[in-house]
């Protein structure tokens, strides 16, 4: 009723503005630019419009003022309503217009809410290897006695949540990583004397992130990056080269020339933290017929194979005096230039 | 009644072209203040990497 009652009142008021206008032309009516836009955009009421003009024109031929005023206030309704109709098109194409580039502003809103996900995460890593840098000289004093500073015990607890973070941060679930955590704070609480408890711990954290990382065809930008951190925080020496990353290390054999148990589970950490790619070890020995070093290397061959994936791993001997006898250098290959 | 019908489509349009505009600059605000961000980000992220290049 109500809708009903307001179309009322426009057709009377629009009528009554259509009255006061009877005295113009048909080319002032006809030919204005709304005029115009209405024969554009809403050409079957523009043609009413100009029919009900034409029978106005023959009533006054035929001296019928009554009907010829009735069409003519007819064509100008129909004229007002096409001016309308044009006016609600261009209020439509201008509508799309700007939902056009709404969209393109929401797209590029969407694009940077993304990037700006994936800044973050590089700053958080940037900031935990300042972190774990800053901690790495206590790290390296990791030996293989059996007592444990707290300070070392700190460092190893503060890598051991950094490395969950990013264990996190990389798509571990929450199954995984609550198991480890509560062995952090139950070795917070405990402060063990032995380094043997948070070191496993550790390890556990670095194959849990190399876990994440196996699940991608290949090592990611920035890997190199992490390896060299990694293994300089563990106790290795790294650098890259040419080749790929290598890990040094003088301390695979005790000075009582065993294998030793700490550098290589160490290692074995690093080979689960960083899954791609083979890696050639090369054992520096004093000459090529030493039987006591042909037995030593063996062993750490049959040792550095004990892993889930025994051929990755391929160690040969050297003979140099550039390096000291024992120490052992490793090629990380698929971690090359990245 | 056609006029009538017009108008108030007229009306209509007008009502949602405003609308739109309303939301067309909400959105471009938002995507403004998150380009800032992203941009404050890279900086943060850039100055980063180059005291990680400092030995």
């Amino acid at each position: 009723m109500r809708l009903r009652a307001v179309l009322a009142v426009y057709c009377i008021v629009e009528m009554g503005c259509a009255a006061q206008q009877a005295t113009r032309t048909s080319e002032s009516l006809f030919e204005s630019p709304a005029a115009d836009l209405a024969r554009e955009h809403a050409p079957d009421l523009y043609v009413q419009a100009q029919t009900a003009w034409a029978e106005a024109d023959d009533a006054e031929r035929r001296k019928d003022d009554e009907a010829a005023d009735d069409h003519r206030t007819e064509a100008r309704l129909w004229l007002t309503a096409a001016v309308a109709e044009a006016e609600r098109v261009q209020l439509d194409q201008r509508r799309a217009e700007l939902q056009s580039e709404e969209e393109r502003w929401a797209k590029q809103l969407a694009r940077d809410q993304d990037a700006c996900g994936v800044v973050a995460r590089d700053i958080a890593r940037y900031e935990a290897r300042a972190v774990a840098l800053h901690e790495a000289e206590r790290l390296t004093a990791l030996s293989e006695g059996p007592t444990l500073s707290e300070a070392t015990l700190d460092a190893i607890l503060t890598r051991v949540r950094l490395n969950l973070a990013l264990a996190e941060a990389l798509g571990a679930d929450e199954e995984r990583l609550q198991p480890l955590r509560g062995r952090a704070d139950v070795i917070a609480r405990r402060r063990p004397h032995s380094a043997q408890a948070a070191e496993a711990l550790l390890l556990k954290t670095e194959a849990l992130i190399g876990e994440m990382r196996a699940h991608w065809p290949e090592p990611q930008p920035g890997a190199s990056a992490e390896l060299i951190d990694t293994a300089l925080v563990t106790g290795f020496a790294a650098d890259r080269a040419g080749h790929g990353v290598v890990i040094g290390s003088e301390r695979f054999f005790t000075s009582r020339g065993q294998v030793s148990n700490a550098t290589v589970q160490r290692f074995h950490g690093l080979l689960a933290a960083f899954p791609h790619g083979p890696v050639a070890c090369q054992v520096a020995v004093p000459e090529l017929r030493s039987q006591v070093w042909v037995r030593r290397v063996a062993l750490l061959v049959e040792r550095l194979g004990r892993t889930d994936d025994p051929g990755r791993v391929s160690t040969g001997v050297v003979v140099t005096r550039s390096l000291s006898a024992g120490a052992v250098q490793c090629t990380f290959a698929a971690y090359r230039g990245l | 009644m056609v006029l009538a019908e017009r108008q108030l489509e007229r009306r209509k349009a007008q009502t949602e072209l405003f609308e739109t505009q309303r939301r067309l600059t909400a959105t471009r605000e938002r995507a403004g203040a998150q380009r800032r961000a992203l941009e404050a980000l890279m900086r943060d992220r850039a100055s980063l990497a180059r005291q990680e290049e400092q030995p």
